[in-house]
């Protein structure tokens, strides 16, 4: 661990703050924000089968299963952003393990 | 709400945002087409029932509706869309000399992946709404052709009830309407599902690309069931 050990320059707290940024507010609208919002489709997304005449039902029907897609995506996601900001903490969290494990280790010496 | 090309309905459209718009901008037109076909049509039988039958089938198609979806398209275009470009200023912003770690590499692909599939939504959603505003202004032409030409006949009527029978158009429906034969309501009839096939073709072509080309980046199929990534939730 410690021969690799220098090519690693951490700054912990800009790790941190890139996760943080991807699910709050913090710096302007964050891409959770973002994608909360494009999910909120208007009243009557979905526009019913008959929308484009009665012959032009798959059409429709076809659109309003687009816009399911669309929703699940999102959500998808948003859960993923989520995830990541987790993921990042985590990795500032191990890299803060190892850096106290090893002054420790200094200290020993 | 997102400006984008639009033939006009009527004057107090509401905005597609607001709750509780049900559409139904063209209603009364449409119904009132309908009724004068169907006068038409029992004046002259030589018209032809099939034309008000097959007018009939489109009186529930509603422009407001697809204005309105193409709106929702729009919007969801440019959130996706700023997600995607969020993510990856965020991830620059960050110096190179504050994180070296083989976790950043692994971090930077997936933020330039993830950026680049949100540009693929965008882009279906974009094109989604664009497709939506055509069919929107074709169906209000449409809807407004038929007007017009429903009210020319509807013109010949009221006058041949005033003035009595004349005019070009009235002799003309007078004629085709007095050797009607069951042999031309089978023509006619030949003719309405001739012309509905031949419309259900490009609508069928639509619906095709709308499945495999047009939302393609919308679908997203790694996370439905039985995909690649089906239950995860991975950028």
């Amino acid at each position: 661990m410690s021969q690799d050990e220098a090519a690693r320059i951490h700054h912990l707290p800009a790790i941190r703050a890139l996760g943080d940024a991807l699910t709050d507010d913090v710096e302007g609208t964050s891409p959770v924000s973002h994608l909360s919002q494009a999910s909120e489709f208007p009243q009557n997304m979905r526009m019913g089968p008959w929308a484009m005449g009665v012959l032009g039902w798959f059409l429709a029907m076809e659109h309003d299963k687009i816009v399911g897609y669309a929703e699940n995506t999102v959500a998808n996601t948003i859960l993923a952003l989520h995830d990541h900001r987790g993921r990042l903490h985590t990795v500032a969290d191990n890299m803060q393990t190892v850096e106290t494990r090893n002054e420790e280790n200094v200290r020993r010496l | 709400m997102s400006g984008g090309f639009k033939i006009p309905g009527s004057i107090h459209t509401p905005d597609p945002f607001k709750p509780g718009d049900e559409g139904g901008d063209f209603k009364e037109i449409q119904y009132a087409t309908l009724a004068m076909y169907g006068v038409i049509t029992a004046v002259f039988p030589g018209v032809g029932i099939w034309s008000v039958v097959g007018y009939g089938l489109t009186v529930p198609a509603d422009p407001q509706v697809m204005h309105r979806a193409a709106d929702g398209w729009s919007a969801f275009a440019n959130g996706v869309q700023a997600a995607g470009t969020t993510t990856k200023q965020q991830h620059d912003s960050v110096s190179l000399a504050s994180w070296q770690a083989p976790e950043r590499e692994l971090y930077a692909q997936k933020v330039t992946s993830y950026a680049m599939a949100s540009n693929a939504a965008s882009d279906s959603a974009h094109s989604l709404s664009w497709w939506l505003r055509v069919a929107a202004n074709v169906w209000t032409a449409y809807i407004y052709w038929h007007l017009l030409f429903a009210a020319r006949g509807m013109v010949s009527v009221i006058k041949a009830l005033l003035f009595g029978p004349g005019g070009r158009l009235y002799e003309k429906m007078r004629v085709a309407s007095q050797m009607i034969l069951a042999e031309q309501k089978v023509l006619q009839l030949k003719k309405f599902l001739f012309w509905n096939a031949l419309f259900l073709l490009p609508k069928l072509g639509a619906l095709w690309y709308a499945k495999h080309s047009l939302t393609d980046g919308l679908k997203n199929p790694q996370y439905e069931a039985g995909g690649t990534r089906a239950g995860t939730a991975e950028v």
